[in-house]
């Protein structure tokens, strides 16, 4: 084995003493042909650096490429396999809105409109009051003792509409239909009122009873108040179109 | 993943290696879009640049020249930018770097510059790549001790991976794989 190779491999390993250092320093400006072993041996070294360098930058590379070809495939996959899959979704979800949009009915709609408007009523920051107390027992469902209250302060106070109107809805909800009937009957007559829900709340009572001749009933109420843009003509020309 | 970690995972001079190198790359590899952007480099420009600073970082970290006197990606980003700049200097002006070496300049640095001068006066970049073009050709098991010690490896280590008996062995064959390139480079040289 070439033992000059393991003593400039010494050198450069920072295994010589300082006195072995300055010798092998003072060798290379001295004796040309030791000067071209190390040249060699640092050329080598070199070589062998670039070669390494060129492996792990090439790895890196495939990586980059292979990530971005898996991305590309991964995603090509996904839209091949799974494109019938979104149609036939996308077809369906069309179809239910169709049907959704075109099978409800007026009757369905104002049902809805109970729900998702009387189901609770709002109440002001002055919660000590009669009224509020009447619209807290209507929030609890209490609705024996809505009424009774809500018909209390109406007989006190018959200017009072909204506890009228409330008295009429804890009726309807509770699905006592005739006198919500006589109630928002009573509140439509109200001629002092600026906006009266009166003949709106009718026609919801009206469909959400459904016997016979109720609907008919209820589309000439709402014809009235899409006429005189009264309160409730919104959804009342919504209701009118699927009748 | 931490500085610490990565430098430790480093240091730890064993098969886990290759993976926080790895993990070193792809923590900051987005300097390579930012070098395209703010240097006007091409990807592939970008991508060498970034990743030279990567192996100079990790050759750094491993030989125990990075001081810890600031931040791993501090320290990467100084040596991208910088050869970034050297890039953007090479394509304008058509000039190489001023002081580029066909080499790393690890090796020469360590002689005193009297040495230097007359060892750098024997070194080119043709000479190199003869000696690249003997790698090819000496084996592959002759070809990876090489370049493990290259990688910084101990002969302990190298042993362990390439299951030679000892550390001796290790070292006996890596500089009998040495010679080899040297008698094929002297015959064709």
């Amino acid at each position: 084995m070439d033992d000059a190779l393991e003593y400039i491999e010494a050198y450069f390993e920072k295994q010589l003493s300082d006195i072995e250092k300055r010798q092998f320093e003072e060798r290379c400006v001295n004796d040309k042909d030791f000067a071209d072993e190390v040249a060699f041996y640092i050329t080598a070294r070199g070589a062998l650096r670039q070669q390494l360098s060129d492996e792990k930058k090439q790895q890196w590379m495939a990586t980059e490429k292979n990530k971005s070809t898996k991305n590309i495939s991964f995603g090509k996959v996904i839209l091949v396999k799974l494109m019938p899959y979104a149609v036939a979704a996308c077809l369906i979800i069309i179809v239910v809105i169709f049907l959704l949009y075109y099978s409800e009915t007026p009757q369905k709609l104002a049902k809805n409109y109970v729900v998702k408007n009387y189901t609770e009523l709002s109440q002001t920051m002055n919660g000590a009051d009669s009224l509020q107390i009447a619209i807290e027992a209507y929030n609890n469902k209490d609705y024996d003792k809505a009424l009774q209250l809500f018909e209390n302060i109406y007989r006190a106070h018959p200017d009072n509409s909204e506890a009228l109107k409330n008295a009429g809805l804890v009726c309807l909800i509770t699905k006592n239909y005739d006198k919500a009937l006589r109630t928002f009957d009573q509140l439509s007559n109200m001629k002092q009122l600026h906006v009266n829900p009166g003949l709106f709340l009718e026609a919801v009572t009206l469909l959400n009873r459904d016997m016979q001749n109720d609907k008919e009933r209820a589309k000439l109420l709402l014809k009235q108040i899409v006429d005189k843009n009264a309160y409730g003509s919104s959804e009342a020309k919504e209701w009118l179109k699927k009748w | 993943m931490q500085d610490s970690e990565i430098i430790h995972g480093l240091l730890s001079n064993n098969e886990t290696r290759p993976s926080f190198e790895n993990h070193l790359y792809g923590q900051y590899k987005y300097l390579i879009n930012e070098g395209c952007r703010k240097y006007n480099l091409s990807y592939d420009e970008s991508f060498s640049a970034y990743s030279d600073a990567v192996l100079l970082a990790i050759h750094n970290v491993i030989n125990r020249s990075f001081n810890n006197a600031s931040s791993l990606k501090t320290y990467l980003f100084q040596i991208f930018s910088n050869k970034c700049i050297d890039l953007v200097r090479k394509k304008t002006t058509n000039k190489q770097k001023v002081h580029q070496s066909a080499l790393e300049p690890d090796l020469l640095s360590h002689l005193p510059d009297v040495t230097k001068n007359v060892i750098e006066r024997l070194i080119d970049a043709q000479k190199l790549e003869q000696v690249r073009q003997c790698l090819e050709v000496i084996g592959e098991k002759c070809k990876k001790v090489l370049l493990l010690f290259e990688d910084g490896y101990t002969d302990r280590e190298i042993a362990k991976q390439l299951s030679y008996n000892n550390a001796a062995v290790a070292k006996t064959t890596r500089l009998r794989c040495l010679e080899k390139i040297k008698n094929l480079f002297t015959h064709h040289g």
